[in-house]
């Protein structure tokens, strides 16, 4: 297994990624457990949206957009 | 009578259980589908009579906005819950599912979108999940109302349980860290997946959020609304609106202007002026000639026409897109994406869309929102006006007045955001996969959005005729107008008696436009004043919306924003609008 790591703002789209760890507050925790984007869960990136806008991820049968800045703190390694 | 209390995570179809389980005996409806508060309903069951209440989506107890904290509210005052999930989505939605539970409420699983699950692939056995998680689980399809006459039995069955053994048991006791672990085990003894294809929904799901074809895709999708809203409007209009009050209502109320001859005060007051011997509904401006005509013949076909075109774009499931895609815009003006949805709601009425911003996290954002759209939004009433008043010259004149405005959000957003302290939190969303809206919810969303219309803006704008009438009977406008002509005539360029329909904004926007019509306005103060109509005060409703939501410091902030706003922009609008028609 690779085990590079990286954020979900940087990691290559289509690929299937694992959730390392989230670096941020117990609000930002929480907003994204109840989305069901919690640590260990695998997610592939489907678009960096350009000019700052968001990133767009497909987890399970949802598709959810995380913010910029947000992206940057979701550690992610490719799960090849 | 038992409380109901319906309860899920957004989009999983919450409403149109509600609507089947009700019919349409709602008692209130607060704008469904961006429901920020709740809507109660009543229903019977075997002879028992239930109190339904539909609830703001939520996707945990632990709320993260106002509008969740309404749902978490209301969960224990229900005899009996009814958790709502997606079945297309059951891993995120039984976190809820788990909480409810664990709180001991009174239980009963309904798994929705159940024709979607089997569609995708997903096969769930539902005698397992019962007994995993210990209460009844129902699958109903909301939008077809199958398996909601099981829901009703079930429902049934559980109140005599009730009545029987009184309080009912708690029955689950989950370590925090335990509930994703239970769920995941859940999962994999109850859920089956099979691959399949890709359908068209799906390729469109995907163009219209893509970062270039969507932008495409939005343009196409907010223009075609735009035309299918005055097409059907002014079809409306045209074919059922004007013939019946031409052919139908003119001889009797021509008949009542000939009786009410004797009392010039009365005939001043409910037929109002006579033009060439003749009533002119748009310019007579009696309660009984432009009071009904303005509400029911210009203003409710557009009404009908922008609600039906907004509640295809939230059923279907595309207002988040459109968030997504404006995001990186929207955080130039202190906002975040999500604030799109907000913004299309007050093009419909402002106060809907103010109490949407409930659904941003923090203070600021909503700051900002409520002063957004109470002065740049134009409500659909008001829209109505400029199409009739300014669309008589050609639409791109009406085009102007839309870009002016949007320039003015521009601008004042831009310096809120440098001025207004606090940070801006980011767009956090789910993206509903695109479902076939159901016929049901959106009549019924329809039906309520026009009764709210008519039983809100009728007596206000009955009421603001009147008194219209007698300022004017005992010319006491003339006053008010000398008062403030060096604003408006010297900086808005426009006669001093076109205070009395701005002034009058603050009743009501399409009578305050109505009133422009007799001023003999040239087509650049026509712009300029309906522009201004919505730069200034924003109606009493809008404002009551905004005290009760922002509290009176930040209203007070806020209409002082929206004073310099009026006399600046208006100023340049008249300048510019000079220019553009020559």
């Amino acid at each position: 297994m690779d085990t590079e790591e990286q954020t979900l703002l940087s990691c290559p789209a289509g690929v299937p990624v694992k959730v390392l760890r989230v670096a941020g507050g117990a609000g930002f925790h929480l907003r994204l457990k109840n989305l069901g984007l919690v640590e260990g869960k695998t997610l592939t990136k489907v678009h960096s949206h350009p000019f700052g806008g968001p990133v767009t991820v497909r987890l399970q049968h949802t598709q959810l957009a995380i913010g910029h800045g947000m992206a940057k703190r979701i550690y992610v390694e490719i799960s090849s | 009578m038992k409380r109901l209390i319906l309860i899920g995570n957004p989009n999983v179809g919450k409403s149109a259980v509600f609507t089947r389980l009700t019919g349409v005996h709602a008692t209130t409806s607060n704008y469904p589908g961006t429901t920020v508060s709740y809507t109660a309903g009543l229903t019977r069951i075997h002879g028992e009579e239930f109190e339904v209440v539909d609830t703001p989506g939520a996707y945990s107890l632990e709320y993260t906005n106002e509008a969740e904290k309404v749902a978490v509210d209301l969960v224990d005052s229900g005899d009996i819950v009814v958790n709502v999930i997606d079945a297309t989505n059951l891993e995120r939605n039984l976190l809820l599912t788990m909480q409810l539970l664990e709180r001991g409420c009174p239980l009963l699983v309904c798994l929705n979108m159940w024709d979607d699950a089997q569609h995708k692939g997903i096969h769930i056995d539902v005698e397992a999940l019962a007994s995993y998680l210990r209460v009844p689980v129902v699958p109903t399809v909301g939008i077809s109302g199958k398996g909601i006459h099981q829901l009703a039995e079930d429902i049934s069955a559980f109140s005599e349980r009730l009545d029987a053994h009184g309080q009912f048991p708690r029955r689950h006791e989950h370590t925090r860290s335990q509930k994703w672990a239970d769920i995941g085990e859940i999962i994999d003894s109850v859920q089956n997946l099979e691959h399949r294809h890709h359908t068209f929904l799906e390729w469109l799901q995907d163009v219209s959020i893509h970062p270039g074809s969507g932008l495409v895709f939005a343009g196409i999708v907010l223009l075609s609304a735009f035309f299918g809203i005055r097409f059907l409007g002014e079809s409306i209009i045209a074919y059922a609106m004007d013939p019946l009050f031409e052919r139908g209502y003119r001889p009797l109320v021509s008949q009542i202007s000939g009786w009410l001859d004797g009392w010039p005060l009365v005939h001043h007051i409910l037929i109002g002026k006579l033009v060439n011997g003749n009533i002119d509904y748009l310019q007579s401006m009696g309660m009984l000639t432009t009071g009904l005509y303005v509400p029911f013949a210009m203003v409710l076909p557009y009404i009908m026409s922008f609600y039906l075109a907004l509640s295809l774009m939230e059923d279907v499931g595309y207002l988040p897109r459109l968030g997504v895609l404006l995001d990186a815009v929207m955080h130039k003006i202190g906002l975040h994406g999500f604030s799109v949805i907000p913004i299309l709601l007050g093009f419909g009425c402002n106060v809907p869309g103010i109490l949407a911003t409930r659904s941003l996290e923090t203070r600021r954002q909503r700051f900002i929102a409520c002063t957004l759209i109470s002065i740049g939004i134009p409500c659909v009433s008001l829209q109505a006006m400029i199409m009739k008043l300014v669309g008589a010259y050609g639409l791109g004149f009406v085009a102007m007045v839309y870009l002016f405005l949007m320039m003015v959000v521009i601008v004042l957003g831009v310096f809120m955001r440098l001025i207004v302290r606090g940070f801006l939190p980011e767009l956090i969303l789910e993206i509903p996969p695109y479902r076939m809206p159901s016929v049901r919810v959106t009549l019924h969303k329809l039906y309520f959005r026009s009764r709210g219309f008519l039983s809100e803006a009728i007596p206000l704008i009955l009421a603001g005729i009147a008194v219209i009438n007698i300022l004017d009977y005992f010319k006491i406008f003339d006053r008010i107008a000398a008062l403030t002509a060096p604003v408006v005539t010297t900086i808005w360029g426009l006669p001093r008696e076109a205070i009395l329909p701005i002034v009058m904004g603050f009743l009501r926007k399409d009578i305050a436009a109505g009133l422009l019509v007799p001023l003999d306005l040239s087509l650049a103060q026509i712009m300029t004043a309906t522009v201004l109509l919505s730069l200034t005060f924003p109606c009493i409703a809008t404002f009551a919306v905004l005290f009760t939501e922002l509290g009176w410091r930040d209203t007070l902030k806020s209409i002082s924003v929206m004073l310099v706003t009026s006399v600046v922009f208006g100023g340049l609008a008249r300048v510019l609008f000079g220019v553009i028609t020559g």
